[in-house]
């Protein structure tokens, strides 16, 4: 066979190649050390001198020829290859997760959390009352502004949660509830204070649509003492269980009596002050409309579990 | 106090546009709260009616078939009343009319077909109590000139609402419709009209047939008046209804009438039959062990503390609580002694506490504006003469050591500005007070606002204060924030924390009862302590007794797999004093989730939180586990004490079966205790240069030696390069247990070579060979 015939062969061999194993059998054919390419350098010995440069060229061009026809058929193949394995691994999308389990956060403790993070950011405290190891909450109260209020500072910004039980007559047993209360002792504070205070408080934790309600109450613990109600979410403010007459309670607050600042020498021409007092059980209530009040403290997993996830942001200006 | 709304249009001019619930709403944000609002008859959809025709039905002993016109048209109606018959006139609830009974629809009975209901006054709603026999026996029967297709309820003059008002304790003036309507014009800027009197008196003088002698100072006032020749008879329609509207009975004219001139007033009035009483009336402090019977036929023993009214002869009425028997106005009495007084309200209040409270005791407690006391004898013998053809004795027999003086305060502006924090114009604060009906000098620099006598609440310009703000409105003042400057604000972060970190565990937070069940307090802990016992109340001090409780109730809801957490508070006494500890308690059981796997929970899933969460603090290989002393809920064997740096800080382990049938596992923390430990502070440590090596190798050992042991064994023999030890397999089916540890071998210097492992395996081997009498299993 001279050169002309194999690279005929050669270019019929490629065309037939389908796959990789072809190409490779083809280069053991061409280029093993019995290929046929091969075979032809080892023949150059019987070619005359003068024809030799020619012949080695021609050689080298059918080389050459393969290869570069052998790598771009590979890389073809290979492409090939890889896009038909891809293929035969689809998978259905559609299927169900390997669901990733969450722990949960009790109602309770997320509204009494967005509280305390709405009045830190108004640059309140939270205390911890039980720290005082006092029995009675009035003289708690009491060795909290002596202890924070001195010739240096006179003002306080104070909230502390509080956890109250009752007994119930009725019911034959003990109700729990928790509050969050606070105390602010500061210059010239004035109702307007108090409800600013107690607006912004609720419409961050509850959202800003929240229509919020002040109701006048008489209360032998402070001067102008009063009440903070939401809409019932259960009857339209019809009136139901959960209300009282369409309105739930979500706080109570009361200004100072001047009397209460002079225990601490601070003069009640200038200095006044307001307590309030948020109802969590209520404010968990309204915040995420459970409507069953048994629910909070009976603490069925199906219940907590619902609490998994982050409370929407409420913006407030 | 429960306000009957014809009642109080009798004062003030109330706009009849304003919804029931409107009126009180309004009153309830000025501080006068309520039950609730209604009207007196929750009915809708009547008419009157005539019966044209009545005949029998066929299929039926006792039903009738009517014909019945109520104006636009004509009704056949199938009624079963005993008095139903042609002519009457009756009311009706057409087809969709609401009753309390339900909505009224067309019905067929017994193959004839009923276009509505003849109602008996039963069925309109009205309380029981205040219903005779016949009221629900029979159809109630109207006046026959009454017009069709009109309103019953007006005709019946039932056509009230009602406020049903729980009111605060310092406003006694508010237990009378009309304090109530002082209440409303202030808030509707209307002005109040009291009642007029007009009756005539006789030519005898009180003074000549009747006798007062007031010994004591605990009665400041004491008015008589006497009547005489009264007609004892049913009250007109109106009286009778505003009581039923104000929740009293109507019992006869006479007695009804003082109700209802308490309920006018807030003066409770009492009469005496005059011939039963005779002519004179003591009032004394009761004797030790006085005897007197009481209007409800009830025997009542009375102390020195007790006030009596007495005639000659004994005691005939607890003073201020309530009448005698024995001089009680029955149907045949003619003629009527009427006390007006006011009594000490404390020892009124002591002695309803002690025997028995009524309206009038009730009023009686929180004070009586003697202006009203005039105001309810004239009041009363006005309606006397009206309603009960009396003949008025001329003058009254009076004690009086009452101030009728009204107090003036004064107030100024800016006081009002200051406290409220809004810029009120003064002519608005005097509008305030005009709309209180309360007098007012404007001296420039101040304000003298003269009280009325009725506000008994108010003393000093606080007060005042508080009246502007109720009558502003709360929700006109426009917020704002205090003005202050303070120091950074602060909490204590931790416990959040560590509640973020167990609901990232999976577990889920529960918040449970303080008190427990007394057996329960000693439970689940080795402690000695005192318990703390409120009101035969036991606080829990371990929150275990707790979590087993709510575990309990979720298995019996058929909830099985149960991660539940708490952090809160353990109560104990030490030195007479109530002290508090803050705790952790972790509860599983069932299955655990966490990732994508879930497991059985076994005791080392439980520990795995329990040094996940010590870890998280920063108490890394500060604590171990020992089983030193278990309390008895534990199970004894796989159970131990949480050691923190050689103390004792908390038990873990699984609950004794005689605790629960189930595997329960459990832990608690004094997290006091723990957190009291200081916690190194966090850096970095560079990451490994050089590639580390490891190393597999299994023992097979006796069962009785423990893994704790075998590690600080294994570490003790080398202890240089050897960086890691886990343990990778524990296969305990034989009779020995064989425990394969994976060993990661690392030099900070260098790449480690294969010559320096070996010599560290062989050392590690030969010396747990020989320790524990161990095999090594060839691989
Ligand atoms: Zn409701």
């Amino acid at each position: 066979m001279n050169i002309d015939e194999i690279k005929k062969e050669l270019e019929k061999d490629l065309t037939l190649a389908k796959n990789i194993e072809d190409l490779n059998n083809l280069k053991n054919k061409y280029l093993s050390k019995n290929g046929i390419i091969t075979v032809l350098y080892s023949n150059m010995k019987k070619i005359p001198k003068e024809e030799k440069k020619t012949f080695n060229l021609k050689i080298n061009h059918l080389k050459d020829y393969f290869n570069s026809n052998y790598e771009e058929m590979k890389e073809k193949f290979e492409k090939e290859l890889l896009a038909d394995k891809l293929e035969h691994e689809i998978i259905d999308i559609s299927l169900p997760s390997k669901k990733i389990k969450r722990g949960s956060k009790h109602p309770i403790t997320r509204v009494v959390e967005q509280l305390e993070d709405s009045l830190l950011s108004l640059g309140y405290t939270v205390f911890d009352l039980d720290e005082l190891n006092l029995n009675k909450e009035d003289e708690k109260i009491k060795s909290l502004v002596e202890d924070n209020i001195s010739i240096n500072k006179k003002s306080l910004q104070v909230i502390y949660p509080l956890e109250t039980y009752k007994y119930n007559e009725e019911k034959n047993k003990f109700s729990q509830n928790m509050q969050l209360e606070g105390l602010v002792i500061g210059k010239n504070i004035s109702l307007a204070d108090l409800k600013g205070t107690l607006e912004l408080t609720l419409k961050k934790v509850l959202g800003i649509k929240t229509k919020i309600r002040f109701r006048f109450n008489y209360s032998s613990l402070g001067q102008i003492a009063l009440d903070v109600d939401v809409n019932c979410f259960n009857c339209a403010t019809k009136g139901c269980s959960l209300c009282n007459n369409g309105f739930i309670k979500v706080a109570d607050a009361f200004m100072l009596y001047p009397s209460f600042l002079e225990n601490f020498n601070l003069d009640n021409k200038i200095y006044q002050g307001f307590r309030f007092n948020f109802l969590i059980d209520n404010l968990a209530i309204f915040k995420y409309e459970i409507k069953e009040d048994l629910r909070l403290y009976e603490n069925d997993v199906r219940f907590l579990k619902q609490f998994d996830r982050k409370d929407e942001e409420n913006e407030v200006k | 106090m429960k306000l009957s709304r014809n009642f109080v249009k009798d004062y003030i001019d109330l706009d009849d546009k304003l919804s029931i619930k409107e009126i009180a709403e309004t009153m309830n944000l000025i501080g006068n709260k309520y039950k609730s609002a209604y009207s007196l008859i929750p009915c809708s959809g009547l008419v009157t009616g005539e019966v044209l025709e009545c005949s029998m039905h066929q299929q039926s002993d006792h039903l009738h078939v009517c014909q019945v016109d109520v104006g636009d048209e004509v009704l056949q109606i199938v009624c079963g009343a005993p008095n139903v018959r042609k002519g009457i006139k009756v009311i009706v609830a057409k087809v969709g009319s609401k009753l309390p009974l339900g909505i009224i629809g067309s019905t067929n009975k017994r193959g004839v077909i009923s276009n509505g209901m003849i109602c008996s006054i039963a069925e309109l709603g009205l309380e029981h109590r205040f219903l005779e026999a016949k009221d629900s026996e029979t159809i109630h029967e109207l006046p026959l000139d009454t017009p069709v297709g009109i309103d019953p309820i007006k005709v019946l003059e039932l056509d009230d609402e009602v406020i049903d008002f729980d009111l605060s304790p310092n406003r006694g003036d508010l237990l009378s419709v009309l304090g109530l309507a002082y209440e409303l014009g202030a808030i509707y800027h209307l002005q109040v009209k009291e009642p007029l009197c007009s009756y005539k008196e006789n030519d005898k003088e009180i003074k000549d047939v009747f006798n007062l002698s007031v010994e004591i100072e605990d009665c400041p006032l004491f008015i008589v008046k006497k009547i005489e020749n009264v007609k004892i008879k049913e009250s007109p329609a109106f009286i009778k209804n505003r009581l039923i509207a104000s929740g009293i009975r109507s019992i006869n004219n006479v007695v009804d009438i003082s109700n209802y001139v308490m309920l006018e007033t807030g003066q409770p009035l009492h009469f005496y039959d005059a011939d039963k009483l005779g002519d004179t009336i003591i009032v004394r402090d009761a004797k030790e062990k006085e005897e007197v019977v009481t209007l409800d036929g009830k025997k009542r023993i009375l102390s020195s503390e007790d006030m009596v009214i007495a005639n000659k002869e004994c005691a005939v009425g607890l003073a201020g609580v309530r009448g005698g028997l024995e001089t009680e106005v029955v149907p045949d009495t003619k003629n009527i002694i009427i006390e007006v007084a006011i009594f000490n309200t404390d020892r009124i209040s002591k002695t309803s506490k002690k025997i028995l409270s009524s309206e009038a005791s009730n009023r009686f407690g929180k004070g009586i504006d003697p202006i009203r006391s005039y105001m309810a004898i004239e009041h009363c013998c006005d309606l006397l003469q009206k309603y009960a053809d009396a003949s008025i004795v001329k003058g009254i027999i009076s004690h009086d050591k009452t101030s009728k003086d009204p107090k003036d305060i004064i107030i100024t502006l800016e006081e009002i500005r200051k406290a409220l924090g809004i810029d009120i114009s003064k002519e608005e604060v005097l509008n305030i007070f005009n709309d209180l009906s309360f007098a007012v000098k404007d001296r420039s620099k101040d304000i003298i606002v003269t009280v009325p006598t009725r506000r008994m609440d108010i003393l000093t310009s606080l007060d005042l204060i508080n009246e502007v703000c109720r009558i502003y409105g709360l929700n006109n003042i426009n917020g704002k924030l205090p003005n202050l400057s303070f120091g950074s604000s602060n909490y204590n972060k931790t416990v959040r924390e560590i509640k973020n970190k167990l609901i990232n565990l999976g577990l889920n937070e529960v918040l449970s009862n303080m008190i427990v069940k007394e057996e329960l307090v000693n439970k689940y802990t080795n402690d000695k302590f005192e318990a703390v016992i409120d009101n035969k109340n036991t606080f829990r001090y371990s929150l275990l007794s707790s979590l087993k409780d709510i575990y309990d109730y979720n298995k019996l809801k058929g909830n099985d797999n149960i991660s539940i957490f708490e952090l809160g508070k353990g109560f104990y006494i030490d030195e007479g004093k109530v002290k508090d500890e803050q705790k952790l308690a972790v509860l599983m059981s069932g299955n655990y989730y966490l990732g994508i796997n879930s497991q059985k929970i076994d005791f080392y899933v439980i520990k795995g939180i329990l040094e996940e969460l010590l870890d998280y603090l920063g108490y890394q290989g500060r604590y171990s586990l020992k089983n030193n002393s278990i309390p008895l809920e534990f199970h004894p064997y796989q159970s131990a004490n949480i050691i923190l740096q050689g103390q004792d800080v908390g038990v873990i382990g699984k609950l004794h079966p005689n605790e629960t049938s189930d595997d329960v596992y459990v832990f608690e923390l004094n997290l006091r205790k723990v957190l009291s430990f200081k916690v190194r502070k966090m850096t970095y440590h560079d990451i490994p240069q050089f590639s580390s090596i490891k190393k597999e190798v299994a023992f097979i050992i006796d069962k009785n030696v423990i893994s704790s042991d075998l590690i600080t064994s294994i570490k003790k023999a080398d202890g240089k390069l050897l960086t890691n030890i886990e343990i990778s397999n524990i296969d305990s089916s034989k009779d020995e247990n064989e425990i394969s540890f994976q060993l990661t071998f690392y030099d900070p210097k260098k790449n480690i070579s294969d010559n320096e492992i070996v010599e560290s395996y062989e050392k590690i081997t030969s010396n747990i060979i020989k320790m524990f009498k161990a095999k090594v299993k060839d691989k």
